[in-house]
């Protein structure tokens, strides 16, 4: 073979790479999609009936969950045809749940977006789905946001995306979201006098009465906050700043210059504000949620707090999704049957859909939040 | 002549570039961050590594440097409402899911069944009973698949799950593993515990040095050795090198 060939045998070679992850990426997504449809016929006979929604045999779920209760189906699966269960999404487009899900049926696969059925097709057409269209923010790092602040204190100068934010000596938290321009840290600046602490955003800085590390920022980045002991938000002096009270109630400082609380201390095991400036704290040991200091959602004992919260603007009531469960503030509880919970807004009502699969049917259900 | 050598020289080039990085030295620097994380997080369940592994007879630096990759990529992948979805779907219409990972080290339910069905078969040994397999129910209903999302969600029992692949994985491949040298072994088993420990040897093999490792699953960046990794986390804890105190 001449050697022009082979040259550009390899470069083609080497261009197809890039392209060839992609693709791998795509033909991983379908192949799980299939093992998870074509799987399903078989293990279905070792099921009990009594669970299998898409046995002959009448179903009745362990919990007595009725999806009717709380919505209408979206379509109905046809003879011999399965979800693809690890393949449905639901969004929300205009305030309105879109559904879609892959289901197959002889080996074919078909889509069913709207309740509108598509298809055939010979591999489960995941890439329509909205869940793979989400991209890198599909996946997040768990309620934490870090970024290395050195690069941005300049010759003892706070500099981010060209301006700069006032001296600062060092930072004890730092994140900064450079394609929306936003930036939260708790900064130091220590002189001849003495220390200052601020908690430091792209709104300004604002000056903190003692030094804390525990930022918070929401998830769209758009809102931080710190959260400081109340012995030490109310200290007037040096002495009563270094008073230490177990259990001490708590404030919550935003960048946007609100101040919430005090709050009773929660032994929390996670922290989160949301986008609407609402404080979140999941208690894994009291299995419970607590919104804005307030305990407002009981979730099961043997839930483990790794789900999600679903708050209402107001921060007053919520629901609490986790192992496929949701669990209300009014007491409603939904087990093992929800799916891919999200929040809409219909007539000034805000409202939680999730997907739930029952007798042979996809039902979009909705509950007042 | 000339040609010839512009493409021996461009063939070692393009070889070089697609090659794996299997043997990246400073994993600790490539991570960064991510290993940081997973040395918090390996601190945390040490002392239940440490209990599981002296009741049967393991090494608990090894199990922790196999589990360590796994440490790294768990903040990663978390997905409260798929995973949570699939865990409801799971748990009422069995294993006609795709197959997700679970809790701090990314086990999943059909990898869960297998260790449980291997115990069963082998309850004669003492590690079973020692670990409590011998009270687990293997047939496929609700009641048992629920159970088995409590105890993957539950850390204690995914170190209990460890305890037992590493058990299980010496019982299947016992001539295999002979030869090996002490650091080969752990490589076997890292390989063994991340492609699929009840494989068969050779193919255990085959993926010893393939490069499938990466932090996220979008992730465009190199891949990695998932035993190399391991294997690097072993050298730093033996040699005193892990932070012991984060």
């Amino acid at each position: 073979m001449k050697p022009i060939t082979i040259l550009c045998a390899i470069l083609l070679l080497a261009a197809q790479s890039s392209h060839a992850q992609f693709f791998n990426k795509l033909k991983q997504k379908a192949q799980q999609a299939v093992s998870g449809a074509v799987s399903g016929s078989q293990s279905n006979q070792q099921t009990s009936s009594n669970n299998n929604d898409d046995s002959n045999a009448p179903s009745s779920s362990p919990t007595g969950f009725d999806a009717s209760k709380y919505g209408k189906p979206a379509f109905a699966l046809e003879q011999g045809e399965r979800v693809v269960y690890g393949e449905a999404t639901l969004s929300i487009v205009n305030n309105q749940a879109v559904v879609k899900v892959v289901t197959s049926k002889d080996r074919q696969y078909y889509l069913y977006e709207g309740g509108v059925r598509k298809g055939p097709f010979n591999t489960p057409p995941v890439d329509k789905l909205d869940s793979w269209k989400a991209g890198n923010g599909y996946y997040f790092d768990r309620d934490s946001k870090e970024t290395d602040w050195q690069p941005y204190v300049v010759k003892g100068q706070l500099m981010v995306d060209g301006k700069s934010y006032g001296a600062m000596t060092t930072m004890t938290k730092f994140y900064h979201n450079k394609a929306k321009r936003k930036f939260y840290g708790i900064g130091m600046q220590v002189g001849m006098q003495g220390y200052n602490t601020y908690l430091v955003s792209d709104k300004g800085n604002r000056k903190l009465s003692f030094p804390t590390d525990q930022l918070i920022i929401s998830d769209n980045d758009e809102l931080g906050g710190v959260m400081i002991n109340a012995t030490q938000y109310n200290a007037k002096t040096t002495e009563d700043a270094y008073k230490i009270v177990t259990n001490d109630d708590f404030y919550v400082l935003l960048t946007n210059g609100k101040t919430l609380g005090p709050f009773a201390a929660v032994q929390a095991d996670r922290t989160i504000l949301d986008n609407n400036g609402n404080l979140i704290q999941v208690s894994t040991g009291r299995k419970a949620v607590f919104l804005n200091g307030k305990q407002t959602i009981s979730f099961g004992n043997n839930m483990n707090g790794d789900g999600k919260a679903f708050v209402s603007s107001t921060g007053k009531s919520g629901a609490w999704f986790e192992r496929g469960s949701l669990f209300f503030s009014d007491g409603t509880q939904v087990i093992d049957y929800a799916i891919q919970p999200a929040i809409s807004t219909e007539n000034g009502k805000e409202i939680l859909n999730w997907l739930s699969i029952q007798n042979k049917q996809v039902y979009v259900c909705k509950k007042d939040l | 002549m000339f040609a010839k050598k512009i493409c021996k020289a461009f063939l070692a080039i393009v070889l070089l570039l697609n090659c794996c990085i299997a043997n990246a030295k400073n994993y600790r620097k490539l991570f960064d961050r991510h290993y940081q994380k997973a040395e918090t997080s390996a601190a945390a369940i040490r002392p239940l590594l440490q209990k599981y592994s002296r009741l049967c007879g393991e090494d608990a630096k090894q199990m922790e440097a196999v589990i360590f990759p796994e440490l790294m990529r768990y903040n990663q992948l978390f997905d409260a409402v798929e995973t949570g979805s699939l865990m409801g779907l799971y748990s009422r219409l069995g294993s006609d899911y795709a197959d997700f990972s679970i809790g701090r080290f990314q086990m999943k339910p059909s990898f869960a069944l297998s260790i449980e069905e291997f115990a069963k078969q082998h309850n004669s040994e003492a590690w079973v009973k020692a670990l409590g397999f011998n009270d687990v129910a293997t047939e496929d209903n609700y009641e048992n698949r629920s159970a088995r999302i409590d105890r993957l969600n539950d850390t204690e029992w995914q170190v209990k799950y460890l305890v037992a692949v590493f058990k299980s994985i010496r019982l299947k491949h016992t001539d295999a593993l002979k030869p090996l040298s002490a650091e080969k072994k752990l490589a076997f088993i890292a390989t063994a515990y991340n492609c699929g420990w009840d494989k068969d040897a050779e193919t255990v093999k085959r993926f010893s040095n393939k490069c499938f490792y990466c932090i996220a699953r979008w992730d465009s960046r190199a891949r990695y050795n998932f035993a190399d990794i391991a294997v690097h986390r072993y050298r730093e804890i033996v040699r005193g090198k892990a932070f012991s105190n984060v």
